[in-house]
């Protein structure tokens, strides 16, 4: 007998799988196979080995049963059903084949291609098209109908920069149109007109570039013609081979298939395997790797001896003598821990492990900090403090039985798109939506989808809402006792309610400071709480405030307190910014631990580390990244190497961070263009983009992927070569023969990693750590049985107001954040054509904040705060409450964090990048 | 002493003052704080904020004093 596992999971069943402890058992074509109840019957045939044609049906959407090319026999029924409408049931008996099934088959075939351009051998996806395929299947040979009325002269919309709808080719099947529903959930398309006029429409008939497309791709993967194709293979041909790897963006780390030709990729095709995206992607995945070969890429080292001199290109090994000198020098008059160095999100997890070895190793100094600092840090503390470690507690997929879903401070229908697009399809199936941000972001109100309650709080005031919420909890009485009394700390959790329950916390108390009706957090708390399965979500509106790890601590007391931890469906979510903040963290990239989150003070771990890696190593916290930026104005810290991280563009306050590169003598910069930090720059090493990778990278649900390379090096070198060549030059060799080898390296000396090898991740696809011997698959859902620390440790979370304060002079709260096109500071997408969406920063101001200040859409206007200046233009926005300003930060020009300031969490020292104060008034142009 | 030196160092000063008003405990504060820069800080911002608190106590938090004198540097 059949089952379900034996079959290839790439292998498109037609319609999606069913989850059913039930199973049924039926006769496909004589064969007998058992499988899920509520199976269609194309799904049970494609596994039974007799897949039947199909056209409008693939199992990434739910059967709609329009082309009629899918009809069978059934025993004891009359007519043709088609099979991926009906469903199996008990003792049925299916034929796939007989000659009136041809019959029928090949007269909707002719039908379909008697209005299809006959042009397959020059048709872009000739050899790539499901239409051509069941046409043979079929047996198609003559179309009987002559000319008549039909579409061939449609024309085509190019207007999208990556894929062309080319109309003449469509069928009408609806697969784009449904894609663009079910999984994307933008509902951009639709079937305009009636009969034959019917047409696949973006919006109300507009070109797909101005409609409300979010180019996620999931219509071009649908599309079974060349109806909607890349424009890269209608320019270059279908691709040749394939190697599945890592998308290089955001933390949701989704697998791709990256299909290619000789060395050059034809296309980015998300793997419907990925245990992170299920065949989804988004446009920056999808299409937004031109930059990786981008003219700007710098694939040769370079020098300089002062950085006002031009740069001189070097071979590697003058490069890296020239670095290590510097260094060196700099050590031997300013001493050992004058110098540090800063790891990268982007990198791989075995890139990143090697950058903080040899700080800690061939440095001498745990002065190693990484660009989680500015985002996440306080998530680890705070987490860690709580929970017992340093990480989401969930899978993405958890959410698909979550029934209250509480967003704070996150975006993720454009900061983290595809595990955006999976919240939504929750949410359409009646999750209650909360979301507490400042802004309404498109989740508030979307196609079929309206939050239950909004709570658009004043910047700043998270820490005070979330006890409010926790008030209502333990007075309403809303606490999970049983939860509480068998899996947390007694006394922690005693001193907290008596904190919460003060009137000083009420809903009440805070509401004006908050901007907030006492009722609608009574409300949202109440409705989190209540929930069957409660789960929170947050981003850096959460973690980039002066109280950034405090409001960590307050998610977590409140889903402690709720017995939100330790099922599907329920959790304290981090939705991580870049693709690897999570595996950076993991490597030991802070300076106050090794990898696995172990204190550098722990005597045996060092011990272990040390024997390893045979040195002797420090037992006191380095610098972390504010500390080396002060140390370097004050003239102690003098020599930086910086991987794959543009801090004069990203970090806060950006005349410091200019002050303080300018100071030192020696600026190391790995990356793959010459970035805002190059301009103080020494020695500029040629980095690598993620297609040139190979290793893993650990998304924000602890998922550890691989990432394969998909052509050679275009610098020449790994980039954990040239860390372990400039290591060797500092007197410490790291040998290791591959990246396989170092993976090998942290699996013995990080426990959560120890089942984790490059040829496990092979076999397995994925794996969530903790993966080792108690848990040699890995760990989806944390905290199951019991908490990491033991108990579940709850935390008192006093509000402190932070130190920016609005005033006179500086009347208006700043906040940033980041847009679906672009990512981060834009290094990579400001490249590709995703700069057509998004060619500039926008200062979004309410109405009644410009009208103040005569300021109409699209003036031009100077910001002020207490750091800087810089100037954008205005957008006019109903999606903030007066009194708060937005802009994003991915173009340098704009200067934002030329005007964010050096407060940060009193933790991590996370910079509070999410409130600044300033005045906003009209400007003649823009930025010189 | 030079103008940026005096002003990391009243920044470490701040960051002080931030984290003895920020533990989560209202009690026991100053232990709160020195195991804090313990964790997190190295010695030599540590020995900078001892000679700091005791030439500028009037820049610190009262918690942030007794810190001082319990972490060891």
């Amino acid at each position: 007998m059949n089952s379900v596992q034996q079959f290839d999971p790439a292998t498109d069943l037609g319609t999606p799988g069913v989850l059913s402890d039930a199973v049924v058992n039926v006769v496909i074509d004589g064969i007998e196979i058992q499988v899920p109840e509520g199976t269609s019957v194309m799904r049970a045939a494609a596994i039974a080995g007799a897949p039947v044609p199909k056209l409008c049906a693939t199992e990434q959407l739910e059967a709609f049963g329009s082309c009629r090319l899918c009809l069978v026999e059934i025993e004891g029924r009359r007519g043709t059903p088609a099979a991926c409408t009906t469903l199996c049931e008990p003792g049925m008996s299916v034929r796939t084949q007989s000659s009136q099934l041809d019959r029928l088959r090949k007269g909707v075939m002719e039908l379909y291609i008697s209005d299809h351009p006959l042009d397959c051998l020059t048709c872009s996806a000739n050899g790539d098209c499901e239409l051509q395929d069941m046409a043979g299947v079929v047996g198609l040979r003559t179309v009987r109908y002559g000319e008549g009325d039909n579409h061939l002269t449609a024309p085509t919309d190019a207007s999208n920069p990556y894929f062309s709808f080319d109309a003449s080719k469509c069928i009408v099947c609806s697969r784009c149109v449904r894609a663009c529903d079910e999984v994307q959930g933008t509902f951009a398309l639709t079937i305009a007109g009636r009969g034959f006029d019917s047409r696949v429409s973006p919006s109300e008939e507009q070109a797909f570039f101005d409609s409300e497309c979010v180019s996620c791709g999931a219509c071009v993967q649908a599309c079974p013609t060349a109806t909607l194709q890349e424009k890269r293979v209608i320019d270059v041909g279908v691709p040749t081979r394939q190697v599945k790897t890592t998308c290089a963006y955001c933390g949701v780390g989704c697998s791709f298939v990256a299909e290619m030709k000789g060395n050059e990729v034809v296309r980015m095709v998300p793997d419907k395997t990925g245990g992170a995206n299920a065949g989804h992607s988004c446009v920056k995945g999808r299409f937004a790797w031109g930059y990786a070969s981008h003219a700007d890429r710098i694939t040769e080292p370079m020098i300089r001896e002062h950085r006002e001199d031009s740069w001189q290109v070097v071979s590697w090994e003058q490069a890296i003598a020239f670095a290590a000198e510097r260094f060196q020098t700099i050590q031997r008059v300013h001493g050992t821990d004058a110098i540090g160095g800063i790891t990268s999100s982007r990198c791989t997890n075995e890139e990143v492990y090697v950058v903080q070895k040899m700080v800690r190793a061939a440095f001498g100094t745990n002065n190693v900090d990484t660009c989680a600092r500015v985002c996440h840090s306080p998530t680890g503390y705070g987490l860690k403090q709580t929970f017992g470690t340093s990480a989401g507690t969930q899978d993405f997929a958890s959410i698909d039985e979550a029934d209250a879903i509480m967003v704070i401070g996150a975006n993720p229908t454009d900061a983290h798109p595809v595990f955006g697009s999976r919240m939504k399809q929750r949410l359409r199936q009646g999750a209650d939506l909360i979301v507490i941000d400042p802004r309404a972001t498109d989740l508030v109100r979307s196609p079929h989808i309206v939050a239950k309650h909004h709570l658009p709080l004043m910047p700043g005031t998270n820490v005070a809402v979330l006890n409010a919420m926790a008030h209502v909890v333990v007075t309403e009485d809303l606490v999970a006792d049983a939860f509480v009394a068998e899996r947390c700390d007694a006394t922690s959790f005693a001193h907290w309610k008596a904190f919460v329950a003060l009137p000083e916390n009420s809903p009440e108390a805070i509401a004006e400071l908050a901007g907030l009706s006492p009722e609608s957090i009574r409300h949202a708390a109440r409705t989190y709480a209540s929930a069957h399965n409660g789960a929170i979500y947050y981003g850096l509106g959460v973690t980039e405030h002066s109280q950034g790890s405090t409001m960590v601590m307050a998610m977590a007391n409140l889903a402690m307190a709720t017995g939100n931890i330790g099922r599907r469906g329920v959790g304290v979510n981090p939705l991580r910014g870049q693709n690897n903040v999570q595996g950076a963290c993991d490597m030991g990239s802070f300076p106050h631990e090794f990898a696995g989150y172990r204190h550098v003070s722990d005597d045996s771990v060092r011990q272990q580390f040390a024997d390893i890696w045979g040195v002797s190593l420090r037992e006191d916290p380095g610098m972390r990244i504010p500390n080396m930026l002060d140390g370097a104005i004050a003239g102690h810290f003098r020599g930086l190497y910086v991987q794959g991280e543009d801090i004069a563009q990203s970090d806060p306050n950006t005349h410091h961070v200019t002050a303080a590169l300018q100071a030192m003598d020696c600026v190391v910069v790995q990356d793959l263009f010459l970035n805002e930090t190059a301009k103080y720059a020494h020695v500029f090493l040629p980095g690598t983009s993620f297609l040139e990778k190979d290793g893993t990278f650990t998304n924000a649900e602890r998922r550890i992927n691989r990432v394969r390379p998909v052509m050679p090096p275009r610098s020449g070198k790994a980039e954990w070569q040239v860390t372990c060549d400039l290591s060797a030059a500092m007197g410490y060799p790291m040998d290791y023969p591959n990246s396989a080898a170092i993976m090998d390296e942290i699996a013995a000396l990080t426990p959560t990693f120890a089942g984790v090898s490059f040829s496990y991740l092979d076999k397995v696809g994925s794996v969530q750590w903790p993966c080792n011997d108690s848990a040699p698959l890995g760990t989806p859902i944390m905290h199951e049985q019991r908490f990491v620390r033991g108990s579940g440790q709850f935390m008192t979370t006093p509000y402190v107001p932070t130190d920016e304060r609005t005033t006179r002079k500086y009347p208006l709260v700043l906040t940033t954040g980041r847009i679906l096109s672009q990512y981060n500071v834009g290094a990579q997408t400001r490249r590709t054509d995703n700069q057509r969406w998004h060619g500039e920063d926008l200062l979004d101001i309410h109405e009644s904040d410009a009208q103040l200040r005569g300021i109409a859409n699209g003036d031009w206007i100077e910001v002020a705060s207490r750091a800087g200046t810089t100037r954008l233009r205005a957008r006019i926005s109903s999606a903030i409450p007066a009194g708060v300003v937005y802009t994003t930060f991915h173009h340098p020009v704009s200067g934002t964090n030329v005007i964010t300031t050096d407060n940060s969490d009193w933790a991590t020292n996370c910079p509070e990048y999410k409130v600044t104060a300033v005045e906003v008034r009209p400007a003649g142009g823009m930025s010189p | 002493m030079t103008a940026a030196t005096v002003m990391t160092s009243h920044r470490l000063v701040a960051m002080a003052n931030q984290i003895a008003n920020n533990v989560p405990s209202r009690e026991g504060v100053a232990e709160q704080v020195a195991h804090h820069m313990q964790q997190f800080w190295t010695p030599p911002m540590r020995r900078e904020l001892q000679l700091l608190a005791q030439s500028e106590p009037e820049l610190f938090d009262a918690a942030v004093l007794d810190a001082v004198a319990l972490a060891p540097v």
